[in-house]
């Protein structure tokens, strides 16, 4: 059971000097917050509660209030009446609701709820609020492996799903910016190579690139026909697809849409519309009206303004923070650790910052014909806030991980996404947002990193082949990508 | 200076061994007192806060570090640490997500599995507080964290579906059940020694803190009949723990929780268990993947009384005039309606003296909850000096109806029999029920049937507006604020 060497103690200087007394608290950045920022905290955590419990008891006193509280009407945010606190506040209270009956919950309201095996692609019933599977390491934080959602199965056996943790969801809006530019980018060397083969009337090649990042080769004809065969890391279509383990969803609207139908059967106006242009009642329920496709009587269970709110909420939520040690020692083995991360080629997918070329996120509306929201990235929503450089350690490129990360089978919706292939996980906030891996399979980043392979695999084997001493370094680098620290009531 | 350990130690003597102080030590990320002001309370939860990433990097420096600082021996739990410490340590240990190396899963089990194997378990979590976090930390699960116990380690429809309880407020709980059983023992011993002495049958009613057990009858032999018992088992040991009421102390949960959810063995439990509940590898570690000893004595004893030492939930009535009247209204409906029948508001207890009783040569372990567990505490009655939890449970079992009945008895528990459960802290507890189906305290009243069919056909009754004021008065029943990081 004695199982400390002398040589790990001797990083640890800061226990000597706690010895006998109490001891100093080992403050990150060195000293106590300051009396202001701690009246702040402090401050906006105690509202944060009131107004929780306000809102539990309005909705006590007249049941449904909760509900009528997330219905926005996007006619309302159209004709400019609310602001972007508004919408943050709204969207903050969509994702703390509960999803019931009278919202439209599941597809039966006489099955009772909670069914965990996702049946094929029409989801399942897993919980009731989006914050019942995002509350690790803080709101709008990552799930514990209970929560994992186990998608696309047969409705009955674990042994037929997709099992994915639920990632957090901080600083997102700068994500969905960045990969709307990466699109805008990769789009444009499309055309033009389309443009060049036309001119020179033969076929012409172009490699894919932006922000750094390659995504293989596009073969553009004379004629004017793209060949895709050689593009890598991403849809055929050129569309980054940040959200999602897989890279399935271009936006926070979309991430959202398909997360309430999946997770509570609730179906959101939008859906209900494309369903009466083009039917898909595998995803959405053998209904005969188009309106209610999963026929449990409840229409627009969940409005388009609702979306919206929702999708700004997560766009202007905080961004995470790098939070180092902070006793010397430890800051030296993080910095060895900093330097590791590279040296080792975590960064040649981790890219550790993408360049940011617009600070406004505009979130269009779906079916109305209204001007889209302009959201602020940089001003909108919670504090702290990242810079033009997304700290977010992601290329945003989908990579193969080798046998042993790849899944049972593909996803339903996405079979083109091969079963071993998955989205570069972005790494920020990761100290908090244990356990790791797609289906949360490692409980320590040691682990996580160990189970890489495929195109990790060279890393993989750098860092295992390192000294015990600089895998802890790397360690302590990879625990300090965290959140800010933060007051809250309980949730 | 605690943790400078020469290499070797371990060879020393046994007998020299119990000079030696162990590597564990008490750092402060958790603490049963709660500032009284708002600002040191904040202060506070960022100090822990600090802590907590601090022996994060250090655990990555040192693997196991975090591990072992928290694992005293037994001996020194009433030497070198108080209760404060025993606080931190379980608290440490009950939110720590447990590796491979401290003997998380089993080399007889999937790495994990949502679906329990029959009594063997999962594991599906690597800490406990994964799944009781609603409401702050030892708080309750949601709907996504329900546990699906007893199944076929496959499928969803071969499980029990069970939704994580609240810790909050668990000593006190005990403490009820234990005078329960205490004074329902004497009566039944009493009435034995007086049917012999009179040579004579007898029939007892078994009540006890204005519970009604139902009736024993005894013949001048000395023989029981228990087929009158109502809502406990033969051996009338009141179990408050777990939703049919399978466990009678607290420390019984931990270990059964850790063995089932993490592959995290007690050494008592490793040694005091079957196969069918552990594995069947060596007997020192059953579940044969290389470690002993996943979870000593100390350890739990800890976190057992983390869980015993947790604060109170209170009484919080809304400040706004019209949703204050309305929580007075609710507060008499809740007795007007029946629904006080079963979810008793209080019962009385003697003391807050919780007891870890020794299993071996060790010495028990006390504290005093009124004193010594975490604030907000109970308090004995100003005037009258008594001292009543305010449970809002009987702590009995009761039949509710083929709605909430689950697919097949469980342990000797009718299918569709449930303990009372206890609605202090229930705003901070939600989703509802045993399988967690009802996400608001509406939906948990409609669903009730069996012994409650009354109350809630009586509330069903009532038309929206007076079905407000019963809700409000039940969203006053939550745990008492306090500013934690993160």
């Amino acid at each position: 059971m004695l199982l400390v060497g002398g040589a790990s103690l001797a990083a640890l200087p800061m226990l000597a000097t706690a010895s006998g007394g109490e001891a100093a608290t080992p403050w990150p950045g060195g000293g106590p917050p300051s009396d202001l920022e701690l009246a702040v905290l402090v401050t906006d955590a105690l509202d944060l509660f009131e107004l929780e419990r306000w809102e539990e008891f309005r909705d006590a006193k007249e049941r449904g209030e909760d509900s009528g509280h997330i219905r926005i009407y996007q006619d309302d945010i159209d004709a400019g009446q609310y602001t972007v606190d508004d919408l943050f506040a709204f969207g903050d209270s969509v994702f703390g609701h509960e999803f019931r009956d009278l919202d439209g919950y599941g597809d039966d309201p006489t099955v009772r709820p909670g069914q965990r095996v996702h049946r094929g692609a029409l989801g399942g019933r897993d919980n009731f609020s989006c914050l019942g599977c995002h509350s690790v390491g803080g709101p709008d934080g990552a799930g514990a492996a209970t929560q994992n959602a186990y998608l696309f199965g047969d409705g009955h056996d674990l042994d037929t799903t997709l099992e994915r943790n639920s990632p957090h969801l901080l600083g997102l809006g700068m994500v969905q910016e960045l990969a709307r530019e990466m699109t805008d980018e990769l789009q444009r060397q499309r055309a033009s190579a389309i443009e060049e083969a036309a001119e020179r009337g033969e076929a012409v090649t172009v490699e894919l690139e932006t922000r750094g990042v390659g995504f293989g080769r596009l073969h553009a004809a004379a004629s004017g026909e793209v060949d895709t065969a050689d593009v890598e890391g991403i849809d055929a279509d050129l569309v980054v697809r940040p959200f999602g383990w897989k890279g399935q969803f271009p936006t926070l609207r979309r991430a959202v849409e398909d997360a309430a139908r999946v997770h509570f059967g609730v179906q959101t106006s939008v859906i209900a519309e494309r369903h009466r242009d083009a039917p898909a009642p595998e995803l959405l329920g053998p209904g005969d009206d188009w309106w209610d496709p999963d026929a449990d009587g409840k229409q627009r269970e969940l409005e388009e303004g609702s979306l919206t709110a929702a999708a700004v909420y997560l766009a202007t939520l905080e961004v995470p923070t790098i939070v180092p040690p902070s006793s010397a020692a430890l800051r030296d083995r993080w910095s060895r650790g900093d330097a590791l991360f590279d040296e080792v080629g975590c960064d040649d997918c981790h890219v550790r910052t993408l360049g940011l070329s617009n600070t406004v996120w505009l979130e269009y509306p779906d079916t109305t014909e209204g001007e889209p929201f302009a959201v602020e990235l940089f001003h909108a929503g919670e504090e702290p806030k990242g810079t033009g450089q997304v700290a977010l350690f992601s290329d945003l490129k989908r990579h193969d991980m080798g046998p042993s990360l790849a899944e049972r089978h593909t996803d339903t919706n996405h079979p083109h996404v091969p079963a071993a292939t998955w989205l570069t996980r972005p790494l920020w906030g990761l100290a908090e947002t244990a356990p790791y891996l797609h289906d949360g399979r490692a409980a320590t980043i040691p682990a996580a990193i160990l189970a890489h392979g495929g195109e990790a695999q060279d890393s993989r084997d750098a860092f295992e082949a390192l000294s015990p001493e600089d895998q802890a370094s790397l360690h302590v680098f990879l625990l300090s990508l965290s959140r800010t620290p933060k007051l809250r009531g309980p949730l | 200076m605690v943790l400078v350990l020469v290499a070797g130690c371990g060879d020393d003597a046994p007998g020299d061994e119990a000079l030696e102080p162990s590597d564990a030590r008490a750092f402060p990320v958790f603490s049963p007192s709660r500032p009284d002001s708002a600002v040191q309370q904040g202060l506070e939860a960022l100090q822990q806060d600090a802590w907590r990433r601090e022996l994060r990097f250090m655990d990555a420096v040192d693997p196991g570090f975090a591990f072992r600082v928290n694992r005293p021996r037994y001996d020194e739990l009433d030497t070198r640490f108080s209760p404060e410490d025993w606080f931190t340590m379980g608290g440490q240990l009950f939110t720590m997500p447990f590796t491979e190396a401290m003997g998380f899963g089993g080399a007889d089990l999937p790495p994990m599995s949502r679906f329990h194997l029959r009594e063997r378990g999962g594991p599906d979590s690597r800490r406990c507080s994964a799944c009781h976090w609603r409401g702050g930390t030892a708080g309750a699960g949601d709907a996504a964290d329900n546990a699906f116990f007893r199944g076929d380690g496959h499928t969803e429809s071969s499980a029990l579906v069970r939704n994580p309880p609240a810790v909050f407020g668990a000593g006190w709980k005990q403490r009820v059940g234990e005078d329960m059983t205490a004074h329902l023992q004497t009566l039944r011993d009493d009435a034995l020694a007086f049917a012999r002495a009179r040579n004579e049958e007898v029939r007892l009613r078994l009540e006890t803190h204005g519970v009604d057990f139902g009736t024993l009858t005894i013949t001048p032999e000395g023989e029981i009949d228990d087929s009158d018992l109502e809502g406990i088992d033969s051996d009338l040991v009141v179990r408050p723990f777990g939703w049919k009421g399978a466990f009678a102390n607290l420390r019984d949960v931990v270990e059964d929780a850790a063995n089932v959810h993490h592959g995290m063995q007690s050494t008592w439990f490793a040694a005091h268990e079957g196969p069918a509940r552990v594995g069947d590898g060596p007997p020192e570690d059953p579940d044969g993947d290389g470690i002993e000893d996943e979870l000593d004595d100390a350890q739990i004893a800890v976190m057992t009384m983390f869980a015993a030492m947790q604060d109170v939930p209170v009484d919080l009535p809304p400040v706004e005039p019209d949703l204050l009247l309305l929580y007075s209204r609710g507060r008499q409906d809740f007795t007007t309606l029946g629904c006080a029948d079963c979810h008793v508001p209080s019962l009385p207890v003697e003391d807050g003296q919780y007891t870890l009783p020794a299993r071996g040569d060790e010495a028990d372990l006390s504290i005093d909850l009124l004193a010594e567990g975490a604030q907000p505490r109970l308090r004995p009655d100003a005037i009258t000096g008594e001292l009543r939890v305010p449970l809002y449970s009987d702590l009995k079992r009761h039949a509710m109806g083929e709605t909430l009945a689950e697919s097949r008895d469980d342990a000797g528990v009718p299918a569709d029999q449930f303990i009372t459960a206890p609605l202090w802290g229930i705003a901070r507890s939600r989703p509802y029920l045993h399988d967690g189906r009802a996400p608001t305290l509406e939906d948990a009243i409609l669903l009730h049937g069996g012994e409650a069919q009354d109350a809630r056909d009586a509330f069903a009754a009532l038309d929206e507006v007076d079905r407000a004021p019963l809700r409000v008065f039940l969203t006053s029943l939550t745990r008492g604020e306090r500013l934690v990081s993160p």
